[in-house]
């Protein structure tokens, strides 16, 4: 559906984009993640043809998207929705059958009918700029859809909703995107959103992709630092591999042997890298079968969410990410004495340049 | 103070008797003024808007002469007129001179800048990313910019009631192009000066009036239009 | 879209509004603003308009600017007065067929307080003389045009060259001329029709008359085809053979003795 290469921008104040390959598939939920100003809006802007690359090529549904002969046609084929939605000062059921107007077409049953997908028909009549923020983002995304479009771009859309809002927002776009088989590319900081929704994740820091693949491989198996800290991947530890028996990985690190599941060979040097959620407490020393079981001093305890997270010291620290009931019930408290533990498995490497 | 109130009685005299000469030359300062108008809202709204969207080198430099052009002199409009349409000048063969059609073109000139200008300004006011919006959702840079006009409509129409106050106002452009004639080029403005160089102080009492008076029943109803499309609910 | 399409035909239309009311057959007449201000040029053009037949546009400027476009080829027919430029002006080939036909005098005006005791003076220059060593305030035309020209032609023969802070000049017509004398309370050289027509609205008052020196001749000049061969040639001798008719004479000669109890304007051609 969409295949760029090499492309790249550049700004005024130094910033620029360089994206070596992308390749965004029919039918495929692509989410592109990163840290403010990472670039990611400029690089939306660039699939939806609405900004100049100074070098590179962008392929959409086969045609060349930088000839400016073919930027209509294919924006005709697509469709957008930013992080404002963007109505026009008229009804709803005219905002939504705008993109039927622009082909110079009038269909009415497609309009209603896209009302529906995001259950906002009953709003049909009402003007645009008096809907509430999840109403007009609705009608945003409805007004996306009437064309029923092969691809569609999204870019934050449900940054400024809150959480209940998104949640049903999200799940509703994530019905209609199955359903209908579009190609979407969403640009968003919520990763747990992009989770939800994405097929294919791709990180984008500092103008660059660092990583693209499967949501949970990246959230689980980050390829460098920088992603497994976006990614929050709280645990991170400089160490070196002592030695490697069919994959089981002795590293020497936080003062400690720890033991992970990875190809990495003997005398690499490396970060130890563990996910919150992949530490277990308790107050025990049996460690359930888990490879990595350390003593360890409660240094702090901060909600987070509907969670907690425990921040352990071990020797090294370490971030777990456990239930209040699990707080309550071992009484978790700075100071108080336990046993983290976590499966080696779960452990992730990555090489470390020295 | 006396002559002025004799002057003011005289000249609703002259109103309310329905004085038929005053009435043709309202009608035509009418005509003139709101089809020169019309024509720069035509050329203007969407030049400004194209000016305002486009990128291209010296855009600041243009957009520098148009605010400029606003306040052209609109004596200097009218001189500019005339030379070229005289039988001498370039365009002599059209015998527009002394003309309504010549006036017309004059006053074209002198409101086209303020109409432009002013679209260029609200058209920048347009959220840009509004903009990229409307372009997302499958529409040419040209339907763009009919949905933004459509969406800033209430600064398009003060636009246009600045540009038919300037022009019903003034009085160089028409005197030099149209030259004063009775029964033909003669307008409110024109008919005033020549009034009161005369002494007809009455009678200049009145065609002021009713020159006040037309140009606040079309600011009004240009009024109406601008406050009807005000979102209220 | 559809607005803009609707606007557009809304200005087509009146367009083609105005282009039914375009003038057919159109004659460019510069004549002088004395003819326009007394109301004997819109009197005889109504008539001459009558039948539709000819559009006639007066421009009412000085006798100066009058030859001016005729120089230029902008006039079809020049209504002047001011011989020693017309004598000029057809010598030098822009004109043909002068015909002085009509005439009228100058008064000498001025304020009733008569600062520099002007009146009775039987002789034009000595007014004259007397307003320049009274300092008295003098507006004048200064506009090229008839009157302008006899004016400086008076002061010639009171042998004073008119400057300084008493000689105020206006650059305008006649009526706007009046105005600012009668404002500042100040001498002014007007041509008698004018002056009876605003008579009633300037509280100036003759202070001299009669000289011979202050008669004023009015001619007719047709601009010279050969010269200019874009000009309305048929027009303006439809024109010129109007106003010197008999018909146009009998309107001219009655012109005013109903409203100001004396003639204006006193025809000097022998009209067929």
């Amino acid at each position: 559906m969409i295949k760029l290469s090499g492309l790249r921008l550049a700004f005024d104040s130094g910033f620029s984009l360089d994206v070596d390959s992308l390749k965004i598939r029919a039918g495929e939920v692509f989410a592109i993640i990163g840290p403010n100003g990472a670039g990611k809006t400029t690089l939306l802007n660039s699939m939806a043809m609405l900004n100049r690359p100074a070098a590179g090529t962008l392929e959409i549904m086969g045609k060349d998207a930088l000839a400016s002969a073919n930027k209509l046609p294919l924006r005709r084929a697509m469709s957008a929705v930013f992080s404002q939605p963007y109505l026009l000062n008229d009804t709803v059921f005219n905002n939504v059958a705008l993109p039927l107007r622009l082909r110079g077409l009038r269909d009415s049953a497609a309009v209603n009918a896209a009302l529906e997908l995001f259950r906002i028909a009953h709003l049909k009549d009402r003007n645009g700029r008096t809907l509430s923020q999840g109403e007009s983002h609705r009608a945003a995304l409805a007004r996306a859809f009437v064309t029923k479009p092969k691809l569609l771009l999204l870019d934050e859309p449900f940054a400024a909703l809150d959480e209940r809002v998104k949640e049903s927002i999200t799940r509703d776009l994530r019905r209609v995107i199955k359903t209908s088989g579009a190609a979407a590319v969403l640009v968003t900081q919520d990763q747990a959103g992009a989770l939800t929704l994405a097929d294919t994740l791709a990180v984008l820091v500092n103008g660059r992709i660092l990583q693209q693949g499967e949501p949970q491989e990246i959230f689980s198996r980050p390829v460098s630092k920088e992603v497994a800290d976006f990614v929050g991947v709280e645990t991170i530890l400089p160490g070196k591999v002592a030695s490697n028996r069919d994959n089981l990985c002795a590293v020497e690190a936080g003062g400690h042997t720890l033991m992970a599941v990875s190809e990495c060979r003997a005398g690499d040097d490396v970060f130890f890298c563990l996910r919150p959620e992949d530490v277990s407490i308790s107050l025990s020393a049996d460690a359930g079968g888990r490879r990595n079981n350390f003593k360890a001093r409660v240094a702090a305890v901060a909600p987070w969410g509907l969670e907690y997270k425990v921040e352990l010291d071990c020797g090294f620290t370490a971030q777990a990410a456990v239930t209040k009931q699990l707080v309550d019930g071992l009484g978790l408290k700075p100071g108080a004495q336990v046993y983290a533990s976590f499966k080696a498995v779960a452990a992730h490497l990555i090489k470390r340049a020295i | 103070m006396e002559f002025i109130l004799e002057g003011f009685r005289k000249a609703l005299q002259l109103i309310f008797s329905g004085n038929p000469e005053i009435f043709a030359i309202a009608r035509l300062s009418l005509t003139v003024s709101l089809l020169a108008t019309a024509f720069a809202v035509l050329a203007g709204v969407p030049l400004g808007s194209w000016i305002a969207v486009k990128k291209f080198p010296l855009k600041k430099l243009l957009i520098a002469l148009v605010n400029t052009g606003m306040g052209l002199p609109p004596v200097v409009a009218g001189l500019v007129v005339m030379l070229f349409l005289a039988r001498s000048g370039p365009l002599g063969f059209l015998n527009w001179l002394y003309t309504p059609k010549g006036m017309i073109i004059a006053q074209f000139i002198i409101a086209l800048p303020i109409i432009t200008a002013l679209s260029v300004s609200a058209m920048q006011n347009v959220d840009p990313k509004f903009y990229n919006q409307i372009l997302a959702l499958g529409a040419s840079d040209r339907q763009a910019i009919w949905v933004c006009l459509k969406e800033i409509r209430l600064t398009i129409v003060a636009a246009v009631i600045a540009g038919f106050g300037r022009l019903v106002a003034e009085v160089g452009a028409v005197m030099i192009v149209g030259g004063n004639i009775r029964h033909q080029t003669r307008m409110l403005t024109t008919a005033t000066v020549m009034e009161t160089q005369m002494g007809n102080f009455d009678m200049a009492i009145a065609i002021g009036l009713v020159l006040l008076a037309l140009g606040f029943v079309v600011n009004l109803a240009l009024t109406i239009i601008q406050q009807n499309k005000v979102l209220t609910r | 879209m559809k607005n803009n399409l609707v606007l557009a035909a809304l200005g087509a239309l009146l367009l083609a509004g105005c282009a039914k009311s375009e003038p057919k057959n159109i004659i460019r007449l510069a004549t002088t603003t004395s003819v326009r201000d007394t109301g004997l040029l819109d009197m005889l053009n109504e008539t001459f308009q009558k039948d539709g037949k000819y559009t006639l546009q007066a421009i009412a400027v000085g006798s100066g600017q009058a030859m001016q476009l005729g120089r230029t080829g902008e006039a079809d027919i020049l209504w002047v007065h001011s011989p020693d430029d017309e004598k000029k002006f057809v010598e030098e080939g822009y004109g043909i067929e002068r015909t002085t036909f009509l005439h009228n005098d100058f008064v000498i005006l001025g304020p009733e307080a008569d600062p520099a005791k002007v009146k009775g003076a039987k002789k034009a220059e000595e007014a004259f003389r007397k307003i320049a060593e009274a300092k008295a305030g003098f507006v004048s035309r200064a506009d090229q045009s008839g009157t302008h020209k006899k004016e400086l032609k008076l002061w010639a023969a009171a042998k004073v060259k008119p400057a300084g802070k008493f000689y105020l000049e206006a650059g305008q017509g006649m009526a706007g001329t009046l105005s600012i004398a009668e404002e500042k309370k100040a001498y002014v050289l007007a041509d008698r029709s004018t002056w009876l027509s605003m008579a009633k609205n300037l509280k100036l008052g003759i202070v001299s008359e009669g000289d011979d020196l202050l008669i004023n001749r009015y001619s007719l000049i047709l601009a010279n085809p050969a010269k200019f061969p874009k000009v309305n040639a048929p027009g303006a001798r439809a024109y010129f053979d109007f106003v010197l008719s008999k018909p146009a004479k009998e309107l001219i000669e009655k012109f005013g003795v109903e409203k100001y109890g004396q003639q204006l304007f006193f025809y000097d051609y022998a009209a067929k």
